[in-house]
């Protein structure tokens, strides 16, 4: 009976063209962080879905329609907590599947390409993530635009469309939901795809020490793992609804900075508070340096024992980054926009 | 072991990095002068103009959009917002507010809804575990 049903699907969908060859050792938590990534984005756009029906992209209103959810609706404050945790884990998994892929060497020939899409749809989810911060339209939200408003300013005419000189009269708000709803999401829908198909071209890269190539297991039996690895984040994201109500502050005072960036933005943070140009000049150098990890490491060698001066920059650039969370979080800004 | 280890060691950096922002009794409770929001701040834009001409173009009706009834006056509307919420009319002296950090909380089992959403989470982990011991097509 369910073979039947299969073949019909296969018969009729083709699904069966979807399928390749898996390693075995692709059936592990390090090889499905990409996957469980895309758990994540799949329930963040569901409820995104839902929670737009409560929102309004006003500035006079966004905040108390938010309140209102919160307060007010049926489960709305569970609805919020789920989209806001489902971001969080994404963070988390995203940067883990970012670090098993370097670790692993496996953005090297002829994967150069699959990683240079895995930073773009990394840009993309800060994005996402950063206008869903501004969303908010509490205090945190409003220093947040503040911020990128004087980055956009100095890029001079670059800066142009992300200003509100752009559409004079049209509420800045209105356009970033527009871009957090409509824009990045289906940018981001397109690049994943991209993703997965050259994920499909090039097959799952074969462990860095192997002597010979590993086995094979069917398509569906990796799916299969997957769907087992995405239920656990969905639990994951329940439970952190369930019980930690993420945070919403009141309608914001305008000129004052009292708050801190969300911890994935708080490494800038403390950049700013040792130079405030560093606002502008850090996230180009840092995503061209990503970029650029493919094209400069022409070492063939992929196992993380012969590759000591990559290893070392992988644990570096940890390091800083974790060090100036650390401080941000800790420290108090010195100056004002 | 090392898959039950992984999401436990992903609820905790997490959980840990909520609490430790709902620690930030650092961040001081501000009693500032405000500006007053104005409609040339370009982050409250409003589109005063454009409504103008919008009220004096025969090409839209107000009851184009909205059943009988439901028109109100822009002016009443708006007062009528600013009551929504108490807490929001508690800036009463437009020169002086207060501001407070925003803060992860502990969500109360008194939360609308709080009882379906503990068996929405309760039929996650059984599906999460029933996947876990019978692994289907695995």
């Amino acid at each position: 009976m369910a073979n039947g049903l299969t073949k019909i699907l296969e018969d009729r969908l083709g699904i069966h063209l979807l399928e390749y060859d898996i390693p075995e050792h692709s059936n592990s938590i390090k090889y499905s962080l990409g996957g469980m990534t895309l758990s994540s984005f799949g329930v963040l756009v569901i409820s995104g879905i839902l929670l737009a029906q409560f929102f309004i992209p006003d500035p006079e209103r966004a905040n108390r329609s938010l309140h209102y959810l919160v307060d007010q609706v049926y489960l709305g404050w569970y609805l919020r907590g789920i989209h806001f945790w489902a971001g969080e884990v994404l963070t988390v998994t995203m940067i883990l599947h970012a670090i098993r892929v370097f670790f692993t060497a496996s953005y090297k020939n002829p994967r150069e390409i699959n990683w240079l899409i895995g930073i773009g749809i990394m840009m993309m989810m800060v994005t996402l993530l950063f206008t869903g911060t501004v969303l908010k339209w509490d205090q945190e939200a409003y220093e947040a635009l503040a911020h990128f408003l004087w980055v956009a300013e100095k890029m001079g005419p670059f800066g142009l469309p992300l200003t509100e000189a752009f559409a004079e009269g049209v509420p800045l708000l209105n356009r970033i939901y527009m871009a957090h709803i409509s824009l990045l999401p289906i940018i981001v829908i397109l690049m994943i795809g991209l993703h997965l198909f050259y994920i499909k071209y090039h097959k799952l890269s074969q462990l860095p020490d192997a002597t010979k190539p590993a086995k094979n297991i069917p398509f569906t039996q990796h799916m299969a793992y997957l769907r087992r690895a995405g239920s656990g984040i969905l639990l994951l994201i329940c439970l952190l609804a369930l019980t930690i109500a993420p945070p919403l502050g009141e309608e914001p005072v305008l000129g004052l900075e009292v708050t801190k960036p969300p911890w994935q933005f708080v490494w800038i943070y403390a950049l700013e508070n040792l130079w405030v140009p560093s606002l502008i000049v850090a996230p180009p150098i840092i995503i061209g340096f990503l970029l650029a990890i493919p094209i400069v490491d022409q070492n063939k060698e992929r196992y993380w024992k012969k590759r000591p001066l990559a290893i070392t920059v992988l644990a570096g650039f940890i390091l800083i980054f974790a060090a100036l969370i650390i401080w941000g979080s800790v420290t108090t800004m010195t100056h004002s926009m | 072991m090392t898959k039950y280890t992984f999401f436990i060691i992903i609820f905790f950096i997490i959980a840990q990095n909520a609490i430790a922002h709902s620690d930030h009794k650092k961040e001081p409770t501000s009693i500032v002068k405000v500006e007053e929001k104005s409609s040339n701040d370009p982050m409250y834009a409003t589109q005063e103009e454009e409504s103008d001409s919008l009220e004096n173009s025969d090409l839209f009706s107000p009851s184009d959009l909205f059943m009988e009834g439901e028109i109100v006056p822009a002016e009443r509307n708006m007062k009528t917002d600013m009551k929504m919420e108490g807490s929001h009319n508690e800036h009463d002296d437009p020169n002086t507010a207060k501001v407070v950090s925003a803060k992860h909380k502990t969500v109360e089992t008194s939360a609308k809804g709080y009882g379906i959403a503990a068996g929405i989470t309760f039929f996650a982990g059984l599906v999460f575990a029933g996947l876990t011991f019978i692994k289907p097509g695995e």
